[in-house]
């Protein structure tokens, strides 16, 4: 069976993502299934942002400014 | 003079054409320099002015588009221009572009545009948008060859990842630079998918090398940016009109890279914590769940412990309850149950002397035979 990775391609999405799932931890109400779904999702977010840190560069294009 | 010239006999419009024609092919455009004198506006749209030495004066005529801001006279300008004769009015200059030159009027206009943008409200600091922070497609504008554009890059790319650059190649300096900037932040802004910032930069430079960032067509084409913009031109203690109006000042090149990312260095110790904040507060909230169980497991335990206990006494209850009632025990204190054919004889007239009597007692039975009358 093939393991499909979400590709990094926002940083600021992942890492907003990651946030809520912290401040839901934070809840003292937050049930056991909730807590151990959130810990794992926790764990994804943060191996795909150092991914994306370590692996990802920045592209530079060169755009020809339009004629006037 | 060659003798055709010299004999040359024009009418008065022909001469006029004659020149101006002989201007078109000489002197399509010059540029000319010199203090300002008799500015004058007319209509809100024309403008005439001269523009004149220790020794000689010229008229000059454009529009008031081509004023690169608030001037005075006296402010030393630089004119590109056309020579031209007008049939009626004489000889001027038509103007293709002017701006400040020399360090005092640099500095005089800019602090009459500054008034009069502030004025407008371009550099309300209600009007800042706050930039994406990190954005992820950046539109730079820059000049490639520059040590600015070489910082700029070189600090990015320590910092951060992943980042989507478009640049747009400007002259940064000279009369063209106004014109390609605005362009420049124009396409950005038109494009069907722009980028999230956009950064205008230029290393240090004389006031007159920085002069084009403080002309009013490129500060208000900053401030009218659609696009929330970072400008750092110069060095920390220059100040162009661009950057007041921009959403955010960066001090130098090297600078609006830090401001616009983070370090990424920074980042992955954050995410660390994140790991250790995560792994605490997932066990906090198990070892609370655990506490649930539990207190709620003894809980339990304790209700039923209570149960049986209840039981217990109500049966101690009944079981008292019952020995109360129990006619053996009443017996044990001397009482007999007296019967005769099997009923229990309760008061002396039911005794009859010709039946035999049974007598029971705690400990047995006596019966006793008929009485001989």
């Amino acid at each position: 069976m093939k393991t499909v990775k979400t590709k990094p391609t926002d940083f600021q999405t992942l890492k907003a993502e990651l946030d809520t799932v912290l401040d839901q931890l934070q809840q003292p109400d937050t049930d056991v299934d909730a807590t151990l779904k959130g810990y794992q999702r926790g764990l994804e977010l943060i191996d795909q942002l150092e991914d994306y840190l370590k692996s990802a560069e920045n592209q530079i294009i060169k755009i020809p400014a339009n004629q006037e | 003079m060659g003798p055709d010239a010299h004999d040359l006999s024009l009418g008065v419009t022909e001469f006029v054409t004659l020149l101006n024609q002989t201007f078109d092919f000489a002197y399509p455009s010059l540029l000319i320099i010199g203090e300002l004198a008799n500015l004058r506006i007319s209509k809100n749209k024309w403008v005439y002015f001269d523009l004149k030495d220790d020794n000689s004066s010229v008229k000059f005529f454009g529009t008031i588009y081509m004023l690169p801001g608030p001037l005075e006279d006296g402010m030393m300008l630089k004119v590109r221009g056309a020579p031209r004769l007008h049939n009626q009015y004489g000889f001027s200059v038509t103007v293709q572009s002017m701006q400040p030159t020399g360090e005092g009027t640099i500095k005089r206009a800019a602090e009459l545009l500054q008034v009069k943008l502030q004025a407008e409200g371009l550099f309300d600091p209600a009007r800042k948008r706050r930039l994406p922070y990190p954005p992820q497609r950046i539109g730079l504008i820059a000049s490639g060859q520059s040590a600015a554009y070489a910082d700029f890059t070189k600090i990015i790319n320590a910092r951060w990842a992943g980042l989507q650059i478009s640049h747009i190649d400007v002259q940064v300096q000279g009369e063209i630079a106004p014109r390609q900037i605005i362009g420049a932040i124009a396409q950005f802004n038109a494009l069907a998918e722009p980028p999230d910032a956009l950064v205008l930069i230029r290393g240090g430079g004389s006031p007159e090398d920085l002069a084009a960032f403080s002309t009013e067509m490129v500060t208000r084409a900053v401030a009218a940016s659609r696009i929330p913009m970072i400008v750092a031109i110069g060095h920390e203690i220059d100040i162009c009109l661009a950057e007041l109006a921009a959403d955010q000042r960066a001090s130098t090149p090297s600078n609006a890279a830090e401001l616009l990312v983070p370090d990424r260095r920074t980042v992955l110790e954050q995410l660390t914590t994140a790991r250790q904040q995560l792994d605490y507060q997932a066990r906090v909230l198990l070892d609370q769940a655990r506490q649930n169980i539990r207190a709620a497991a003894a809980e339990l335990h304790n209700l039923v412990k209570q149960r049986i206990l209840h039981q217990h006494q109500q049966l101690a209850a009944a079981e008292r309850l019952l020995t109360v009632l129990n006619p053996a025990a009443i017996m044990q204190r001397g009482y007999a149950i007296v019967r005769q054919q099997q009923r229990v004889v309760r008061v002396t007239t039911d005794f009859d002397p010709t039946l035999i009597t049974e007598i029971t007692l705690s400990n047995g039975l006596i019966v006793l035979p008929v009485a001989k009358l």
